[in-house]
C-alpha cells in the first residue's frame, strides 16, 4: 500500500513540475515574443510615437535585476539597435535604458554619440551613470574633440565623475575664449577637488575675467569642501583666505564659513537655529 | 545680517544725495503711508509667473516690506501678466521683465527671489540664486531627483542663504499643532503616519516618460523652448509639454503624484517624526503603495489621494487627522478640545515667516533639508514603483544599501550649460 502512495504521489508531482515547466516556459516564450515585438517596433519608433510600444523593453530591464545573463543579453540588443538607422527619439530611448543596466560593454557605440550635438546629452545621459571607469575614459577621449556646448557639457560630466585624470586638460580650458567652456572647466575642478585642480583655481581666481569671478569663486569654495572632506585641511585653508579677501559680499561671507566650518566653530547666527 | 542691504542702502543714500526727487513721488516710494523705507524693504524678484507663481507673488506683495522690481517667465503672456500685476500694485511702470532668469539673478540690488517654475527647474534656479548672493522661496517639491536635493541643500549652506520651500503646510495652524501632538508624545509612541499622494485621477498615465509629436517651435520671445526644457533632456516642441497637467506627471520634469503631495504630506509626516534630518531605512513595495520603515520603528505608508489632502498620525495613545479643508479629528477627543481651525491651506504666514528670516537671518519654517529629505523619501518611493522592487536606503550617505542599479537612478545628467556642480 505505501509503495503505491509513493508511486502515485511521485507521478502527481512529477506531473506537476512538468506542468510547472510548461507553464513557466510558456510564458517566458510569450514575455520574449513581446520582446523581440518591442525591439522591432523600437527599429520606427520615433517622437510621438506610442511609448506603449516599447514597454516589454521596459519590463525585461526591471526583471533582468540579479540576472547577469539576461542583462547581458539585453545591452547587446540595445547597443545593435544603437548602432542601426534608428530616429533620435530612439537613440533617446536607447541611452535611457542603458543608464539603468549599461556596462564596459555599451560604452564604444554610447561613446561614438558624444560627439554628436543632437546625441551628446542623452550619452553623458548613459555614461554618467555607468560605474565602470570605460565610461569616464570615453568622456574624456571626447574632450578634446568637441566644440561649444557640446564641450561644456562633457566637461560637467567629468566633475560629476570627479576624474582626477582631467585635472590638466580642464586647467587648459580655464584659458578657453568660450565663458561657458571656461566657467565649466572651473567648476569641474572644484567638483574634482585635488590638491592639483585647487592650484589651477588658485592661479584662476588671481586673474578670472570680470564675468568669470562668480564661477572662479564658486569653484574655489567647492574645491575647498572637496579639499577638507578628504582631510587636506591645509590646502582648504588657503583657498577659503583667498576667497575671504573677495570683493563680492557673498563669496566672502562663504569664505568666512567656510574658514569658522574648517576650525570646527559655527556663525553667531548659525547658534541660533 | 543682509550682505546685500547694505549695499543697497548705499546706494539709495547716494543716489538720493545727487538726484533731485522727481516732481511726483508716491508717498510709499518715500516711506511715508505705513511702508517702510526703501533702503528697508527686501527687493524680490519672482521667477515663474505661471498661476501658482502670480498667487504666490501676490501674497509677497501684500507685505509693504517687500518691493518686487523684477519677474520673469520663459513665456511672454506669463511676464506680460506678472509685470502688469506689479505695475498696477505700486502705480508705476518699474517691473523690469526677463526671460532668462540669469539675467534678473544678476542685477546686485535684488536681495531674494521667489521661485514658482516648472519642478524641473527649482533646483537649478535655486542654486544659481544661491551662488548670486539671493535668499530663497522655492515652491515644492524643489528637486526631481535626490541628487539635486542634496545639491541644492549643500549650495544654500555654502552660501549662507535664506531658503524656505513652499510647503506653507507648516505654518498652517492645524498641521502645526497635528504635528506638534506627536512630537511632545501626547500621541503616545509614534507608531504610524499616513501621507497621501496627489489623486490617481490627475495622473492617468502614471508616472511616465511619453513623448509628443513635433509641431512648430513658437518664437523664443513668445516661448523660449530651450529655457523651458532647461537641465531636462531636448525634445521637439509640442504644446502640451507646457500644460502643468502633462508635464507634472512627466519623469523628466516632476515626480508625479508622489512628491506632487508627498511634498507636503510626507514632510509633516517627516517633521511629526522629528525626521527632518534623516529618512526612512527601508522602502517596502507593497500592493498599490510603498511603506517606508524608519529606525525608530514607525512606519509611513504613502496612501492612494483624494480630496482634500490630509495627513494622519497614530501613537500608542492616540491619533491625530487633519486635512485642507478645515478637518481636525483627534483622539481621544480630548486632545482637541475646545480647539478651532480655519479652512484652506494659505501660504501669507509662510511668506511673512520668510520675510522675517531674511532679516533676521534666523533658521525658516521650511528649511531646506528638511524639504529635501521629505521630497527625497517620495523619489525613493517612486524608485520602488519603477524597479517594482523593495529597496534599503542609507539616509546618512544617501544612497541605496549595496544597490548600485538603484543608485543609478538617484541623479540624471542635466543639459547643457546647467549643471549641479
Amino acid at each position: 500500500m505505501l509503495s503505491i502512495a509513493k508511486k502515485v504521489t511521485g507521478l502527481l508531482l512529477s506531473s506537476f513540475v512538468i506542468n510547472l515547466w510548461l507553464v513557466v516556459g510558456s510564458t517566458a516564450a510569450a514575455a520574449d515574443e513581446k520582446l523581440d515585438k518591442a525591439f522591432e517596433a523600437l527599429k520606427t519608433y520615433d517622437w510621438g510615437t506610442d511609448r506603449s510600444v516599447l514597454k516589454p523593453i521596459d519590463e525585461a530591464i526591471v526583471a533582468s535585476h540579479k540576472d547577469t545573463a539576461a542583462k547581458k543579453s539585453l545591452e547587446m540588443r540595445l547597443v545593435a539597435a544603437l548602432k542601426g538607422n534608428v530616429s533620435q527619439a530612439a537613440k533617446d530611448f536607447i541611452c535611457r535604458q542603458l543608464s539603468l543596466i549599461g556596462s564596459a560593454g555599451c560604452v564604444p557605440a554610447v561613446a561614438e554619440l558624444l560627439t554628436d550635438e543632437k546625441l551628446s546629452h542623452m550619452a553623458r545621459y548613459a555614461l554618467e551613470r555607468i560605474p565602470d571607469e570605460e565610461a569616464v575614459a570615453a568622456l574624456r577621449e571626447a574632450l578634446p574633440k568637441t566644440t561649444g556646448k557640446v564641450k561644456v557639457g562633457v566637461i560637467n560630466s567629468l566633475g560629476v565623475r570627479r576624474d582626477a585624470k582631467s585635472v590638466e586638460a580642464l586647467k587648459a580650458l580655464l584659458a578657453d575664449q568660450d565663458a561657458e567652456i571656461a566657467a565649466a572647466a572651473a567648476a569641474s575642478l572644484g567638483a574634482i577637488g585635488t590638491v592639483e585642480s585647487a592650484k589651477a583655481l588658485t592661479e584662476f581666481q588671481a586673474k578670472a575675467p570680470e564675468k568669470l569671478q562668480l564661477a572662479a569663486a564658486d569653484a574655489c569654495l567647492v574645491c575647498a569642501e572637496r579639499l577638507a572632506a578628504a582631510g587636506n585641511k591645509a590646502e582648504a585653508m588657503a583657498l577659503y583666505k583667498l576667497l575671504a579677501k573677495s570683493e563680492i559680499k557673498h563669496v566672502k561671507l562663504a569664505a568666512t564659513r567656510g574658514m569658522l566650518a574648517l576650525a570646527g566653530k559655527k556663525e553667531k547666527s548659525e547658534e541660533k537655529k | 545680517m543682509h550682505t546685500n542691504w547694505v549695499t543697497r542702502r548705499t546706494f539709495c543714500q547716494q543716489v538720493l544725495g545727487v538726484i533731485a526727487a522727481p516732481a511726483i513721488v508716491p508717498a510709499t516710494a518715500l516711506g511715508m503711508g505705513g511702508r517702510p523705507a526703501p533702503s528697508e524693504r527686501i527687493v524680490m524678484g519672482t521667477i515663474g509667473c505661471g498661476s501658482r507663481g502670480m498667487d504666490d507673488m501676490q501674497n509677497f506683495l501684500g507685505n509693504p516690506d517687500v518691493q518686487m522690481a523684477a519677474i520673469c517667465d520663459v513665456q511672454a503672456t506669463n511676464r506680460k501678466r506678472a509685470k502688469a500685476a506689479v505695475d498696477k500694485y505700486y502705480g508705476n511702470q518699474d517691473c523690469a521683465a526677463y526671460r532668462d532668469l540669469r539675467e534678473l539673478l544678476a542685477r546686485t540690488d535684488i536681495d531674494a527671489v521667489l521661485i514658482a517654475t516648472g519642478d524641473n527647474w527649482h533646483t537649478m534656479a535655486t542654486i544659481l540664486a544661491a551662488k548670486a548672493g539671493k535668499d530663497i522661496y522655492c515652491e515644492k517639491p524643489m528637486s526631481v531627483v535626490v541628487a539635486e536635493g542634496r545639491a541644492l541643500c549643500t549650495a544654500v549652506e555654502r552660501y549662507g542663504r535664506i531658503f524656505q520651500c513652499g510647503t506653507q503646510r507648516r505654518t498652517v495652524d492645524r498641521f502645526a499643532w497635528a504635528v506638534q501632538l506627536a512630537r511632545t508624545g501626547k500621541l503616545g509612541q509614534l507608531k504610524t503616519l499616513y501621507a497621501e499622494m496627489a489623486p490617481a485621477e490627475w495622473f492617468p498615465h502614471g508616472h511616465h516618460e511619453m513623448t509628443l509629436p513635433p509641431e512648430p517651435e513658437p518664437p523664443k520671445d513668445v516661448l523660449d523652448w530651450d529655457m523651458w526644457l532647461g537641465p531636462a533632456p531636448w525634445r521637439p516642441f509640442n504644446p502640451k509639454y507646457v500644460q502643468r497637467g502633462f508635464w507634472m506627471a512627466h519623469r523628466d520634469f516632476a515626480g508625479g503624484m508622489l512628491t506632487e503631495w508627498g511634498s507636503h504630506t510626507a514632510d509633516l509626516c517627516q517633521w511629526a517624526n522629528d525626521a527632518d534630518g534623516t529618512g526612512p531605512v527601508e522602502f517596502e513595495l507593497a500592493e498599490g503603495t510603498v511603506i517606508g520603515h524608519y529606525a525608530n520603528g514607525v512606519r509611513l505608508f504613502f496612501e492612494p489621494g483624494k480630496w482634500p489632502l490630509h495627513v494622519r498620525f497614530v501613537g500608542t495613545e492616540g491619533q491625530v487627522y487633519a486635512d485642507d479643508d478645515g478637518n481636525v479629528e483627534a483622539k481621544p477627543q480630548s486632545l482637541l478640545a475646545d480647539r478651532r481651525f480655519g479652512k484652506g491651506y494659505p501660504q501669507a504666514n509662510h511668506v511673512r515667516n520668510f520675510l522675517d528670516c531674511v532679516k533676521t537671518r534666523q533658521k525658516p519654517a521650511a528649511p531646506a533639508e528638511g524639504a529635501h529629505r521629505a521630497n527625497s523619501a517620495c523619489q525613493i518611493a517612486n524608485i520602488c514603483l519603477q524597479l517594482r522592487r523593495s529597496l534599503r536606503w542609507d539616509p546618512a550617505n544617501e544612497r541605496f544599501v549595496n544597490d548600485p542599479e538603484a543608485d543609478r537612478l538617484l541623479s540624471r545628467a542635466y543639459r547643457p550649460p546647467w549643471s549641479l556642480i
